[in-house]
């Protein structure tokens, strides 16, 4: 009799203190902090589950044939000639670019520094999308960071620990993002839905210029994410009569389910600068 | 009597880590909606066999290790998991002599229990789609009991863990 009373008791007792977590990871910036430094015993078990994953890549790696690679090179190589060709109109672009919004007097710049950084694991809860990433504060990792693939951006770090970060996806159900239309510059906030892996369009009203196919890229307002990036195609576009705003949903551009190598970007952001200001930056990190 | 085993705690704690590392494993998108609750029907396991060694401080601390290690909201599944051990605790001396289809049915019951548990935190801190694919996890981690039964009683009967 006695050992079952006090068999509830500690029951009420624990499921306090998970409450208590539970309220104070919800509520206190503090508490992360102590979370973070917590957080790093779990750093070892993150790597040992990655290990059979690296370990599979690394076979593929040394398996491949020698027919394969010399054909994957020349592939490469020649896509390299292409980029490398495009890159020089880019040049001419940007320098036109710079010249214009200096003479308008604005900010400028997408230039910063990027870092790669491989993915540990995925959340396991399905309506939860969060990434791991092996990058931490001795990298100079920070909350907030954009983090993009070779498609475009997948989406922002929300906790930084020693040497792992854990980055939400722009498909998490917590996840916003300021767009604009490529086409149009309409401008708007892109959310995730957390279980489907697509985005939706909030407060678009109903007499916009949108259209299915359109490209979307981060507006660079809000100061998270650098101008230009791209972040997604509009999928389809419904008009109810009864609501004031459109239905817009929208497929990330990122390859957000199958990306192993990722970057971190350090985006400049160069406030009121005049052209000469501008111009010496180029110059010092040249 | 058998004789006792000095590391049954680190015996029963291998187990655990191997569950948890299962519940994290990257896996394509879609195999998402099938994984099975690993640690859970672990922990099941170990509740049902060994109630007065892995109890109700078990259930928190492997929930809240849990939590850190799946980005979850810290306490989510710490909470769960204390529920599922009191009841556990309540009923294991019926349910430990359950035939193993009924036992299955049981665990059945609690990880549905389980599911709605997580379900609803999650619910309350942010918004959440609500979809019968959900129920997928149960399934699966329902047909995979009766394995994780017999491999671990296999385990814990070859190392006396008592």
């Amino acid at each position: 009799m006695f050992k079952e009373t006090a068999t509830g008791l500690r029951t009420l007792l624990f499921l306090l203190m998970a409450l208590l977590l539970m309220i104070f990871d919800q509520q206190s910036a503090v508490f992360h902090r102590f979370k973070s430094y917590v957080a790093i015993a779990v750093v070892p078990i993150q790597y040992v589950v990655n290990f059979p994953v690296a370990f599979l890549n690394w076979t593929e790696d040394t398996l491949t044939s020698r027919q394969q690679l010399i054909k994957d090179n020349t592939h490469l190589k020649a896509q390299l000639i292409l980029l490398e060709a495009r890159l020089q109109q880019q040049n001419a672009i940007e320098a036109d670019n710079q010249q214009l919004k200096a003479l308008l007097r604005s900010t400028s710049g997408v230039q910063g520094k990027v870092l790669e950084a491989q993915l540990l694991a995925v959340a396991s809860e399905p309506s939860v999308r969060q990434v791991v990433l092996n990058k931490g504060t001795v990298d100079h990792v920070y909350i907030g960071q954009p983090v993009i693939d070779p498609y475009g951006v997948i989406g922002q770090v929300i906790e930084v620990g020693k040497l792992t970060s854990r980055a939400m996806l722009l498909t998490d159900a917590q996840s916003a993002i300021p767009v604009q239309v490529l086409r149009t510059g309409v401008r708007s906030i892109a959310v995730g839905e957390g279980v489907l892996d697509s985005m939706r369009l909030l407060h678009v009203p109903e007499t916009t210029d949108i259209r299915v196919g359109d490209q979307l890229i981060t507006s660079g307002l809000g100061q998270h994410f650098p101008y230009g990036y791209p972040v997604g195609k509009v999928v389809t576009v419904n008009k109810d009569p009864g609501s004031t705003f459109m239905d817009i949903k929208v497929l990330p551009s990122g390859h957000l389910n199958h990306s192993r190598l990722v970057l971190l970007v350090w985006p400049v952001v160069t406030m009121n600068t005049s052209a000469t200001q501008t111009e010496k930056k180029y110059v010092s990190k040249k | 009597m058998f004789p006792k085993n000095k590391h049954k705690h680190s015996l029963i704690l291998i187990t655990v880590l191997i569950a948890l590392m299962l519940d994290i494993l990257p896996l394509p998108r879609v195999m998402i909606w099938i994984r099975p609750h690993w640690v859970f029907l672990v922990f099941v396991y170990w509740t049902l066999a060994l109630p007065e060694v892995v109890g109700l401080a078990y259930a928190f601390f492997i929930g809240v290790f849990f939590d850190l290690l799946s980005g979850a909201l810290l306490g989510e599944h710490a909470f769960a998991f204390v529920v599922i051990s009191y009841i556990l605790l309540k009923t294991y001396k019926l349910v430990r002599v359950y035939p193993l289809f009924q036992q299955t049915l049981v665990v059945a019951l609690l990880l549905v229990l389980y599911q709605v548990i997580l379900l609803t935190i999650q619910g309350t801190v942010h918004p959440l789609m609500y979809t019968p694919l959900y129920g997928l996890t149960v399934l699966t981690s329902t047909l995979l009991w009766p394995l994780i039964f017999m491999v671990l009683r296999d385990y814990r009967l070859r190392f006396q863990i008592n």
